[in-house]
């Protein structure tokens, strides 16, 4: 190894090293100060951290940060004024906020009427969904070995189906049985689970619930129907709020199915409104934020609702997980590589 | 064979049937709606446009047979290789890309520190943007002059960048925005390495081992099993999801960068009406997702929970 | 017990839903019954919010004339959807009895005779007859000398210019008869760098990079897009007088940097530009005018296209098509025959969105009225007599697609002139064959 390149790296390593040092020892501080305030205020004494912990969370804060900032600067630049010329420097926030800009939007589109129709279409979407998938995905997980794996495949082969394969044969289908033109078309898609996704996360989902429940209601004589009802539904509440959660954004974001399936403008929801506005509205990136912004808040609201239904900390992830899939490795001996790599 | 075959009617011969017949039929009736649903709207619509594949198709006249033409005609095509080629880079990038976030928010936030709910709670976020809505943001976070990332760039000191307008970092711009779409998979992966045990953990300290080897021999390989179904999935999501992006941000362009095999299906069939190479197209897409996903359970040596599904 | 109280909200909430469907849906659905009811037809159209208002005052006024006959406004905003709901409506062997469609796009429907020729209806009509119509529009919309649809306008692209603009660099307003070196130096005077800093602030141009723009130039230069307009068998672009205006038209933006580059007008389009006064002139047709009207900053007019070797503009026309498949088509026909009446037409001519394609309503004040602007409208009838239009055929979006890509290739400076025509020559070959 040539001298100089050694030279070079420790260098570079150095610099790298200083800079962050500079930013543990910044976050620390920072954080000690907070903290130290915080006790103030509410008059405790204050408790050691160890200095992982506020590395930590500088880590946290920063990494989140480059999540949540695109939603932020989409709200303080629904907020700048009309007619203002584009900004030419970063902007943290806008000088004067202009919320006038969201009155606006409901003046040029009808955005009350279409946000009403999305909630309907929506809220029932998600509620028949939250019923068919999980029906579905429970029989599925009931269902003996041989028939149960060709459902598994049939429902991933439905998962593979492009959209657009659907558009057309759909039209056709609904048109035939007289649906066009209805709420009752948007939401038919709810008589199947919406998505096989859901079905296969709420079948996944009882796949791992402790099989001794069900076989024991079974000898109590309870029919399929009594334990999806009163054991399985309880028991699958954290991936019941995920497929609540994502079916309703699903409806509400989904502005093809109105498009193709609804002739009467007083019943498009409002991803066709944003549609329209984004025609009209090509000129002004304020109006066309603050109308994302009034298509995203609801979704927002309702994944917050669904916070406050977990009960603890173990069921916030709630996909797919009843049980730790730990628990499905064989413990044996000494080795802890799961059996399927062998 | 043999054992096959019976195993496969055990559930139907008689004196099973003569026991469950009303369990089976509550079953039946359980699944009933989704199988009913499954096959109205999409088994037969696919199955439709799978037909659809080997006709001259405009919806403006009665589909003609022409057999394999369709697929010589697409074969023959620039734009179909161009296509194919972008997706199968948009999958390469994109589905590796989640995971990897996924992976690594959730070793960030599987801590039960403090504040560690808000955190997911803000990771999440971009999830639960409606994806039209997350499009248009994107639209304008991606503007060259005066989007807010080209002004991040300039206030770190770094070179701004051309974005969805340049050849080269368009298809980039669209996997780079679907990379903070990760919740679900971090929700999956934090549950997944919380239950973990902890005893695998202490003794491996003891023994010596930093950080890293931890992660490399403890962590990894039991998770492993959750990566790949997490993988599959978001293969499958990358392949399909990408039409509304393409479609609302870059119309295909500039210069075709952006032309993805969901967004050319479109343009064929609705641009210019020829639903017959549109469906052969979607026959194709079909089964290379179908293929790929063949090629993953058979490289990676099976589900993982095989039993399990 | 949470969960309980979670699995009764949302029970309760399906059933609170399932009885507002059930309540709502049926009570607003047009039930069709025996007897006195008005004949239904759809009427498809894609527009923004101001063209639905002036479909639905047309459809209004006709109701008030008709009353056995109820026409049903479907409004699809964005043209790419349009397409999408109208090949469903086709599919679906449903389509609207009537739609409202570009000439470019209707190669394939007459291809398919998807559109019912309206030879017999016109023979029998005492409200409109032919001779009302400028020819240059009646022919776009034939298919093998058999008139197809009703042109409802008959548009062509314009100069807007910012007369505030020309006033700040000293520049004097175009001229009928201004030449192309005219146009470029007019351009290149309004092109400033306001701030100093290095980049233009003001354009003086904007015009898309598409052949519908382009095509004029090459016919004023003598050159043509296809070999024969009437049966076109190939791109004819590579041409000499074809190659120099197109090269002439790219010089715009790749030698003298009159017009937005590709970063600047992905950044904001030319159109939001010329809106927001920092944009000299603006190539489009009249459908901007009703957008324009609204501009409060500063004084605007329109400009006939500068001059060539000789005289040429291209066809924008949009017109009434009625569904070869339709079930109402003689409602159909009553509801276009109104449409296309003079009265009808100055309805749909007060948004100031349309040229009337109506002779005298084109030449009357309901077009020409001096109170709005623009004021020099006349520019767009001016342009009619060297008006032509696109080709008709079945290929041609196909053909236009590949034209517009690799002129914009060759307009942002990623590959040459010569390499984009030959490109665009190779791959649009096989869809003249068809």
């Amino acid at each position: 190894m040539p001298m100089r390149s050694k030279g070079y790296a420790n260098a570079h390593l150095q610099r790298k090293h200083a800079w962050r040092r500079a930013w543990i020892v910044f976050c620390t501080k920072t954080f000690a100060l907070a903290r130290w305030v915080w006790s103030v205020i509410i008059g405790r004494q204050m408790q050691r951290v160890r200095w992982q912990t506020v590395l930590w969370h500088c880590t946290a804060l920063t990494i989140t940060f480059v999540f949540v900032a695109p939603f932020f600067w989409v709200l303080t630049s629904s907020l700048r004024p009309l007619g203002l010329p584009p900004p030419r420097a970063l902007e943290w926030a806008p000088q004067e906020l202009a919320w006038t800009n969201y009155a606006e939007i409901f003046r040029i589109a009808p955005l009350g009427r279409q946000i009403g129709n999305s909630i309907l279409v929506s809220t029932v979407g998600a509620a028949l969904t939250l019923i068919t998938a999980s029906a579905a995905g429970f029989a599925m997980a009931q269902t003996p070995e041989r028939p149960r794996r060709w459902l598994v495949m049939l429902t991933i082969g439905l998962l593979m189906t492009p959209s657009t394969a659907v558009w057309l044969p759909r039209y056709v289908l609904f048109s035939k049985l007289g649906l066009i033109d209805t709420y009752t078309v948007l939401v038919a898609p709810a008589l199947m689970g919406t998505k096989p996704l859901y079905v296969l996360m709420f079948y996944w989902g009882f796949r791992r619930a402790p099989r001794e429940l069900f076989e024991s209601a079974r000898l109590d004589g309870a029919g399929p129907f009594l334990s999806w009802r009163r054991i399985a539904l309880p028991l699958a509440r954290p991936t019941a709020l995920a497929v609540v959660l994502l079916t309703f954004s699903h409806y509400w974001s989904d502005f093809v199915d109105p498009l193709l399936f609804l002739k009467s403008a007083e019943r498009y929801t409002l991803a066709v409104g944003l549609r329209m506005l984004q025609q009209m509205a090509v000129t002004n990136w304020s109006l066309l934020l603050a109308a994302v912004v009034v298509m995203t808040v609801p979704v927002l609201l309702v994944y917050l609702a669904m916070q406050q239904f977990i009960r603890s900390d173990s069921e916030a992830p709630a996909l797919f997980m009843l049980r730790s899939p730990t628990q499905n490795f064989p413990q044996k001996g000494n080795s802890v590589r799961p059996n399927y790599v062998a | 064979m043999l054992r096959s075959t019976s195993l496969f009617f055990a559930p139907f011969n008689r004196s099973w049937r003569r026991i469950c017949t009303r369990y089976r039929l509550e079953l039946g009736l359980l699944l009933a709606p989704f199988l009913v649903g499954a096959t109205l709207l999409i088994i037969l619509p696919a199955l439709y446009t799978a037909v659809l594949a080997f006709t001259q198709y405009d919806a403006l006249a009665a589909p003609t047979w022409s057999g394999l033409a369709n697929f010589r005609t697409i074969f023959q095509r620039d734009l179909f290789w161009i296509a194919l080629r972008n997706s199968l880079i948009y999958v390469g990038l994109a589905a590796p890309l989640q995971l990897l976030g996924a992976l690594l928010l959730a070793l960030l936030l599987h801590h039960p520190h403090r504040g560690v709910r808000q955190y997911r709670v803000a990771a999440y976020l971009p999830s639960v943007i409606p994806e039209v809505a997350y499009a248009l943001i994107w639209l304008w976070i991606f503007n060259p002059l005066y989007g807010p990332l080209n002004k991040v760039l300039a206030w770190v000191g770094l070179p701004a960048l051309n974005w969805l307008v340049s050849e080269d970092t368009a298809l980039i711009s669209l996997v780079l925005m679907s990379g903070l779409r990760v919740g679900e998979g971090m929700l999956l992966l934090i549950a997944a390495r919380q239950g973990l045990p902890t005893a695998y953990f202490q003794v491996a300290a003891l023994d010596g081992g930093n950080r890293w080897q931890l992660f490399r021999y403890i962590t990894l390989p039991l998770l492993a099993p959750w990566l790949f179904l997490l993988l599959l999935r978001d293969i499958l999501l990358s392949a399909q999801s990408s039409f509304v992006p393409v479609y609302m941000m870059t119309s295909g362009g500039p210069n075709y960068a952006t032309t993805l095999l969901p967004y050319l299906v479109y343009e064929e069939a609705f641009s210019h009406f020829r639903i017959g190479h549109a469906a052969a197209m979607m026959l194709i897409m079909f089964a290379g997702i179908g293929a790929l996903l063949w090629l993953l359970y058979w490289l990676l040596g099976g589900w993982g929970y095989a039993d399990e599904i | 017990m949470l969960h309980k109280k979670f699995i009764t909200l949302f029970t309760f909430v399906a059933i609170m839903a399932g009885l507002v469907l059930a309540a709502c849906a049926p009570a607003q659905l047009p039930l069709p019954a025996a007897g006195d009811v008005a004949t239904p037809i759809t009427f498809l159209i894609s527009g923004d919010p101001t063209d639905e208002t002036t479909y639905q005052t047309l459809i209004d006024a006709f109701g008030a004339a008709h009353g056995d006959i109820a026409v049903q406004l479907i409004n699809i905003p964005s043209g790419g959807d349009f397409r999408k709901r109208l090949a469903a409506d086709f599919a679906a062997g449903t389509p609207p009895d009537l739609f409202l469609i570009n000439y470019r796009y209707l190669g394939p429907f007459f291809a398919r005779r998807a559109v019912e020729p309206l030879t017999d209806y016109l023979a029998q009509s005492a409200q409109i007859t032919v001779d009302d119509y400028y020819p240059q529009v009646l022919r776009a919309f034939q298919w093998n000398g058999v008139q197809m649809c009703m042109p409802q306008n008959i548009s062509s692209p314009v100069i807007y210019y910012n007369k505030a603009l020309f006033d700040a660099a000293g520049v004097a307003y175009p001229q009928d008869d201004w030449t192309w070196a005219d146009f470029v130096a007019t351009a290149q005077a309004t092109t400033t760098d306001a701030d100093g800093d290095g980049a233009t602030d003001i354009y003086g141009l904007g015009v898309d990079a598409t052949i519908i723009r382009a095509a004029p130039f090459i016919w004023m230069n003598g050159g043509d897009i296809v070999d024969d307009p009437a049966a076109p068998t190939k791109l004819t672009l590579a041409a000499p007088a074809s190659q120099a205006a197109l090269a002439w038209f790219i010089a715009l933006q790749t030698a003298h940097h009159v017009t937005p580059d590709a970063v600047a007008e992905e950044a904001e389009s030319s159109l939001s530009r010329f809106v927001n006064g920092r944009l000299a002139m603006f190539m489009d047709s009249r459908r901007v005018v009703p957008e324009f009207r609204l501009i409060e900053g500063f004084d605007w007019d329109v400009a006939a296209l500068p001059v060539g070797q000789q005289r040429a503009s291209v066809l924008h026309a949009d017109a009434f098509c009625m569904a070869a498949a339709g079930k109402h088509k003689d409602a159909a026909w009553t509801f276009l025959e109104f449409a296309n009446s003079a009265d009808g037409q100055a309805i749909l001519a007060q948004t100031g969105r349309t040229v009337p394609s109506r002779k005298v309503l084109a030449e009357s004040d309901v077009f020409l009225d001096a109170a709005a602007k623009p004021t020099n409208s006349r520019a767009f009838l001016d342009a009619i007599p060297g008006m032509r239009n696109l080709p008709l055929m079945n290929g041609w979006s196909d053909i236009e697609g590949i034209v517009n890509t690799e002129l914009q290739n060759a307009y942002y400076g990623r590959t040459t002139l010569d390499e984009a025509i030959q490109s665009a020559t190779q791959r649009s070959a096989e869809f003249f064959a068809k």
